[in-house]
């Protein structure tokens, strides 16, 4: 990537109030460095809200609309109807939500722009917890992991909601996940979703160093081995039907994912057992959607 | 900038009716919240703190995969002036080190030597430019590869230089003991040119035997006479008629001397003039059998020639020790020998061989050549046992018995004797030279200081794994009966494919990781391809640090004062 090219087209602004090692702002970067200037965004309450700057002050050098927590596709969807009246149908809109706001509280403002179709770009930056509030567990937050909610002793119990299975389910035009450990392949899917009319669905893995209990320089490690663990499988999913998948995970095991991680810590090595069972089924299950016996390469 | 600036409002009239944001948010300094600080520190890849002759491997490697060959080129002959037979003799410690070879493996540096230079030589780029005049004169005793590379820097810094060489023909052991199966004389002789066009004054049929008488001609010497003397089995029978040296024995064969029908012969001793002497036999339509007395794991001669030499059919017998030579008629007949067995290791760390009481055996021979080790000729060993260059340097030899102004290298002076070390060691005493006659003595290999870049501290997320170029041969029947070159060149595009293999530990090649992944977007690049940190907003979270792929970053504690 050129670097040049970088700094002119960079739409988050130093200064801004993530914590060190922050993925979540690594995501922001890449999402608005390929959409561009003319883009407006709605975030709902997450980490984001405070990252972005108290008022007066924005990080973000687009115009962004904070929204009520359980609003992300609703708000979104009022600034689409808006600007579609003035005619400016070219500017996009991205609703920009946590894992929190897209899983639990927010989604059936979600299901309902979704189900409606509307031209907007729902991204959102999974943590896999609430993490603003500080650390309590979501639906995102995976099998055994610990937050504050779930303490070691208690730890989730049940798994990661999957999310682009409900997506998919609305047969909107286009569902991806992508990774800050990948930016090319998360530029150019946002790059994708603008061309395409209609709802586009991003879920992008955002590691969080105080959330998961790993120190900050790890933070683009752990997302690249999210996925080459096949945790996080990288894919595309258009009109609800075709699968594509995009990464050829490199199949570490996933002890090695969960071992940098403190959050994962206090795990058995039956628990892990278990939870690697429970990712290669996955695995095999979304190679069946993309109808193939093995990973073949198409990129984003 | 008025971005910076804290915006406050002084009344609520002052304020926007609703909540709109004014500014970014520069004027937060997130710097303060910084306890560790990355910077740009480049290190050094271990390809070049490993190579004896002081190569910048990783730069010319990157050089060559943009396809910079000329560039490349020169910037191996500013250091050594040997590539074409490095790329082809030399036993590279540099892949020993080479960081790759601890991931799948090392970079075939030597082919991709021999392949830059062999292609600069063929588009002939032009020969660097002579300095001015000194008007100093150094004399050069010993044309091997120290000689040979002294001389050059030396003429390349604008000395006059004399080369005096006892042999007809310049090259020491890189013509008359390497045989040219693997360095074809051809080769040698242009790289040789390529020397002596700097203005070099040569004087073959030359042997120097007092220093002392040619005072008045230079006002330095280097003394490179080499090792070429060889030892002797101290065994009944090693004396006469059909024994001679390998030395001896591959002198004779390199210089083009007709040589008798060779019949059975053997080899005595584990050294590379062993087997070269053994390979040289057989191209000879002889029969050889190499007699090594310790095992396989002892023998000093470079593993992967010991394994070609059998593939081509020379026999190697290990633990058989010979202890008498007999003659019938004066032609020698039977080597006699004994089993040995290994016992505890002696002071140079090798097992010692133990004879095992009735093995002894009879080998028939018509040829035996012994390769007991070789030492250096009478001249440097009548002035007391050999200084280091390093006490020359200071102007008094240990022994006290050169003056001022004589320097030492090669084989002579050097812990391996190879001919990357004798190109090192020349371009050292070049230098040293070079100062001790009012030059800067500048080194043209002085980025061999710093902290050589560990496996364990790259970040290999960013390296596919990739095959090694294969490294064509001649086949096995090809090599029968002639002396042609049995390592084959390779392709433009596998050099380039090889070279891309490189890791480039610890330099930047500007990939732009630091800059794609920092959270708070403050690395930047200047339009010279550099990058920079802006500490007013880094967070010290490390990533950039981390995820440079080759440890061209490093990171500390903050020290605010
Ligand atoms: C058979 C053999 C194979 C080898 N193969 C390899 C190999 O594959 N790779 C490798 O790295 N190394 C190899 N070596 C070692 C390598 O050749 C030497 O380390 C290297 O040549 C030493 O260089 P030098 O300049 O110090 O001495 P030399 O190359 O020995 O040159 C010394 C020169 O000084 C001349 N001389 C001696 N006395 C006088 C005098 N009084 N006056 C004038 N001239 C004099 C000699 O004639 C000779 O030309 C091999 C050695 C041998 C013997
Ligand atoms: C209706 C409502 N309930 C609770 C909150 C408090 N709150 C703000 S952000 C947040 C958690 C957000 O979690 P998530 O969406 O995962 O984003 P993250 O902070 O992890 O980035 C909560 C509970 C709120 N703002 N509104
Ligand atoms: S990978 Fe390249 S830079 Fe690193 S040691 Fe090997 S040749 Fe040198
Ligand atoms: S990635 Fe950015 S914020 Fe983090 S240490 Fe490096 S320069 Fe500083
Ligand atoms: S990450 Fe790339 S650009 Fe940055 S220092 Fe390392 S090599 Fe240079
Ligand atoms: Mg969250």
């Amino acid at each position: 990537m050129n670097h040049e090219q970088i700094h002119e087209e960079e739409l988050v602004c130093s200064g801004h109030y993530a914590c060190q090692g922050c993925g979540g702002v690594i995501a922001m970067r890449h999402a608005l460095r390929a959409l561009g200037p003319n883009t407006i965004v709605v975030i709902p309450a997450c980490c984001w809200s405070v990252i972005a700057g108290p008022f007066p002050y924005s990080a973000l050098k687009v115009p962004v609309f904070h929204a009520a927590f359980e609003t992300g596709g609703a708000t979104a969807s009022g600034v689409r109807a808006g600007l579609d009246m003035q005619g400016k149908t070219e500017v996009n809109v991205l609703a920009w939500a946590g894992d929190g706001g897209t899983f639990d509280i927010g989604l059936q403002s979600l299901s309902g722009a979704v189900e409606r179709n509307e031209n907007i770009i729902y991204a959102c930056y999974d943590n896999e917890a609430y993490m603003n509030t500080g650390i309590q567990r979501s639906s995102a937050t995976p099998l055994r992991a610990w937050t504050t909610t779930t303490p070691e002793l208690f730890s989730k119990e049940t798994p990661k909601k999957d999310i682009v299975q409900i997506l998919v389910g609305h047969k909107i035009p286009y569902v991806a996940t992508a990774s800050i450990g990948f930016p090319d392949d998360l530029q150019a899917k946002f790059r994708k979703a603008k061309t395409i009319e209609g709802t586009k669905f991003i879920h992008i893995l955002a590691p969080c160093p105080p959330g998961w209990k790993y120190s900050s320089e790890l933070t683009i490690r752990v997302a690249r081995l999210a996925a080459h663990c096949k945790v996080f499988p990288i894919y595309e999913v258009f009109d609800g039907e075709h699968y594509v998948i995009n990464l050829e995970p490199e199949g570490k095991p996933v002890a090695e994912y969960l071992a940098m991680q403190g959050r994962f810590s206090h795990l058995t090595e039956r628990q892990i057992q278990e939870i690697q069972a429970r990712v290669d089924y996955d695995w095999e299950h979304l190679l069946h959607k993309a109808m193939l016996e093995k990973f073949e390469f198409r990129g984003a | 900038m008025s971005e910076l600036k804290k915006i406050i409002f002084k009344s609520e009239a002052e304020m926007p009716s609703s909540p709109v944001s004014r500014a970014g948010t520069l004027a937060n300094l997130t710097g303060s919240w910084r306890y560790l600080r990355p910077r740009y520190e480049e290190k050094l890849s271990p390809c070049i703190a490993a190579c004896p002759a002081g190569e910048r491997v990783e730069a010319w490697l990157r050089l060559l995969e943009d396809e910079r060959y000329a560039e490349a080129w020169h910037l191996i002959k500013s250091v050594n002036p040997f590539p074409r037979v490095c790329g082809r003799v030399c036993f590279h410690p540099c892949e020993t080190e080479c960081n790759r070879g601890q991931y799948d493996r090392p970079i075939a540096i030597h082919a991709l030597e021999r392949f830059v230079a062999d292609r600069a030589r063929a588009d002939d780029k032009g020969r660097p430019p002579s300095a001015r005049k000194t008007g100093k004169s150094v004399g050069i005793v010993g044309s091997g590869p120290a000689g040979l590379t002294c001389a050059y820097h030396l003429a390349r810094r604008g000395h006059s230089v004399t080369v005096y060489e006892a042999e007809a023909e310049l090259g020491g052991m890189l013509r008359y003991g390497i045989p040219a199966y693997r360095l074809p004389k051809a080769v040698l002789d242009e790289e040789i040119e390529d020397i002596i066009m700097l203005g070099i004054d040569v004087h073959t049929n030359t042997r120097v035997e007092d220093i002392e008488s040619l005072r008045r001609r230079h006002a330095a010497f280097f003394v490179a006479t080499g090792f070429g003397e060889s030892n002797r089995l101290q065994i009944p029978g090693e004396e006469g008629e059909g024994v001679l040296t390998a030395l001896e024995f591959l002198r004779n064969t390199n210089s083009g001397c007709s040589v008798e029908p060779m019949g059975r012969v053997v080899v005595i001793g584990g050294g590379n003039a062993a087997i070269d002497a053994a390979r040289t036999a057989l191209r000879l339509g002889g029969h050889p059998t190499v007699l090594y007395r310790r095992s396989r794991a002892e023998m000093p001669a470079y593993a992967p020639e010991v394994e070609e030499a059998e593939r081509e059919g020379v026999s190697v017998h290990f633990l058989t020790q010979p202890v008498e030579i007999v003659r019938e008629s004066g032609r020698v007949v039977l080597v006699e020998c004994v089993l040995n067995r290994l016992g505890e290791p002696d002071a140079t760390g090798r097992k010692q061989p133990i004879a095992i009481p009735g093995s002894s055996s009879l080998i028939e021979a018509d040829t035996v050549i012994i390769a007991a080790g070789e030492r250096p000729g009478e001249y440097p060993l009548q002035i007391g046992s050999i200084p280091d260059s390093k006490a020359e340097e200071s102007g008094q030899s240990k022994h006290g018995k050169f003056r001022n102004g004589i320097f030492v290298g090669g084989d002579l002076t050097e812990p391996r004797r190879t001919v990357a070390h004798a190109i090192g060691s020349g371009r050292r005493a070049a230098m040293q030279i070079d100062k001790f006659l009012g030059g800067s003595g500048e080194d043209p290999a002085s980025y061999l200081d710093g902290d050589v870049v560990r496996f364990e501290s790259l970040n290999l997320d960013y390296f596919p794994h990739k095959p090694r170029v294969r490294l064509p041969m001649l086949p096995l029947r090809e090599r029968e009966k002639n002396f042609g070159e049995i390592g084959l060149g390779i392709s433009p595009q596998s050099a380039a494919e090889e070279a891309d293999r490189c890791f480039h530990c610890g330099v930047c090649v500007a990939c732009d990781n630091c800059s794609v992944f920092c959270p708070d977007i403050v690395v930047r690049k200047s339009s010279d391809g550099t990058y920079s940190i802006d500490y007013d907003y880094c967070k010290g979270c490390g990533i950039c640090v981390h995820e440079c792929p080759r440890n061209a970053m490093s990171i500390d504690e903050e020290i605010r004062t």
